[in-house]
């Protein structure tokens, strides 16, 4: 009780619902792709080769989360062209793995060698959804637009790459141009999520909601659907339980991902009935 | 009346292993093609040459007197479902609607003419009752005939495709057989599988390929190929036979 006390009193707890709920929807259209595309590892390259971008912009005194933008669409772009170029072989593994190392001990770098008052690097790493401003609730919900746009105008072309990509070349479909703006929606919503959960836990955010959402549905639209619901109830859920218990709110939120997503796949879902 | 698909001299490695010599085919508009032979004789490599998606070391390919990669739009591929993801969560119908890439508009959804034309394929395979149901509730004949009516959904000209009996039952083997000896009333079709039994029952022309191809116009395999062909006495089926017919060679 004393949460939703709190939530009329508190501005700060109105925005982080705000963000939650917002950050959710973007979770729920890119995760369900990342998912069913099985590129969490891409996502993970991308979330932790922002830190450099971050970083790179805290070092220059502009702003972090545009910093992240820049950074995250140029690892996405990177990843896009050596998976296009090497169709799945071994070196993308190795490209994602060296963004991943590189951007964030780059973005450690920049950070330790800003003068001044340093920055709190846990607040980057593991989110912050309490800081969040009217203005970065703005920003989330501009890059949630994008997102929906995208989506809604190429959703016949990403859902055959997602599907058969060999059939969606056969019938004309551009599928590098697709699979670049796949990997730059989640680029956008990585972005989105860092001020939710933190560059550490993206993944959980991006994959487990998603994820779960599959277990009960027959189609794409109706998992984004799902997914984004349960990532409203996760981190409304996340945030209530660290503001009662007094836990750092991003991690509660990841955990209370993971657990949903093990109890769900432990329970009587669709995909055991599915050959009857 | 001249060839849709024509292999010349076509010659196809992979890291350094020859996998295709000297290959020469025509198609004909009139045709049903089974290809033979044991797997990685490459069976699947051919059909991936006719479609473009691999480039041939040497020789020559036309597609409707194009190259391969332009042609390809006019060609209904029908892959091996045992390489795609079953627990996808799509439908029937979105997964037909697939083949009407690159004719439908190229923003937003599918429009009426799009379901249309997908509605009337999945009549023609018999799974319009099918239409609303997720692909992970099928069998694997339901699903090899979602896989050709969403070929069919492109209206191609030629039918390609891989190992339609594959991982199906018999009897459902039978059936999509059917289905095919239907469509080649108004299609050509050329199908390629390891099954020289299957094959048997409703083509026209036989091709047996193992890294050279031998085409059978008029004259059925003899069992001195089969053996050739797969390394072993095989069982073997006369073709233009009915199966229940047959004597075993």
């Amino acid at each position: 009780m004393s949460f939703f006390s709190a939530l009329l009193e508190h501005q700060f707890l109105q925005h982080a619902l705000l963000g939650g709920l917002l950050a959710s929807i973007g979770c729920g259209i890119v995760g369900s792709f990342v998912v069913v595309r099985r590129i969490g590892y891409m996502a993970g390259g991308i979330a932790h080769a922002i830190l450099g971008g971050m970083g790179l912009a805290y070092f220059l005194g502009k702003s972090p989360i545009s910093g992240a933008l820049i950074s995250a669409l140029c690892a996405a772009m990177i990843i896009s062209k050596v998976s296009n170029k090497h169709n799945g072989r071994q070196d993308e593994d190795t490209i994602i793995s060296a963004l991943w190392a590189v951007g964030m001990s780059a973005g450690i770098l920049f950070i330790a060698k800003t003068p001044g008052y340093n920055v709190d690097l846990m607040s980057y790493l593991f989110g912050n959804v309490l800081m969040i401003s009217a203005q970065d609730l703005i920003n989330i919900a501009i890059l949630d637009g994008a997102v929906l746009l995208f989506t809604v105008l190429f959703f016949k072309q990403l859902l055959a790459l997602c599907y058969d990509v060999e059939f969606a070349t056969l019938r004309g479909v551009h599928v590098n141009s697709i699979n670049t703006l796949l990997l730059c929606m989640v680029a956008v919503t990585v972005v989105i999520l860092i001020q939710i959960v933190g560059i550490i836990l993206v993944i959980a955010m991006l994959t487990l909601p998603a994820a779960t959402a599959r277990l009960y549905v027959a189609t794409m639209p109706s998992m984004m659907l799902l997914a984004s619901v349960l990532g409203i109830l996760i981190t409304c859920s996340g945030l209530g339980i660290s503001y009662c218990y007094d836990l750092p709110t991003g991690a509660t939120t990841a955990l209370i991902a993971g657990l949903v997503y093990l109890a769900a796949t432990s329970l009587p879902h669709r995909h055991l009935s599915a050959n009857n | 009346m001249s060839a849709v698909i024509t292999l010349r001299d076509v010659c196809f490695s992979y890291d350094g292993q020859l996998i295709l010599q000297d290959i020469n085919l025509s198609l004909y508009p009139e045709d049903f093609l089974g290809i033979v032979g044991a797997n990685g004789g490459g069976k699947s490599t051919m059909l991936k040459l006719i479609l473009g998606l691999l480039t041939p070391d040497s020789g020559h390919i036309e597609v409707f007197g194009l190259p391969p990669q332009q042609a390809r739009t006019r060609l209904g591929y029908v892959p091996q479902f045992a390489t795609f993801d079953s627990n996808f969560p799509i439908t029937v119908q979105d997964t037909v609607l697939q083949g009407r890439l690159g004719k439908t508009r190229s923003l937003l959804g599918y429009n009426r003419q799009d379901r249309a034309i997908a509605e009337q394929v999945m009549r023609e395979t018999d799974i319009l009752a099918l239409k609303k149901h997720p692909m992970t509730a099928l069998s694997g004949g339901q699903r090899q005939r979602v896989l050709i009516a969403r070929a069919l959904a492109c209206e191609p000209e030629v039918l390609l495709l891989d190992e339609p009996t594959a991982n199906i039952d018999p009897n459902h083997g039978d059936n999509i057989f059917e289905l095919l000896h239907r469509l080649h009333e108004r299609i050509a079709i050329v199908l390629i599988s390891h099954d020289v039994g299957f094959v048997s029952r409703s083509v026209t022309r036989v091709a047996c390929l193992n890294r050279t191809l031998v085409c059978h116009a008029t004259t059925p395999v003899d069992s001195e190929q089969i053996k050739h062909l797969y390394s072993t006495p095989m069982n073997m089926v006369q073709h233009g036979s009915r199966l229940d017919d047959k004597d075993n060679g």
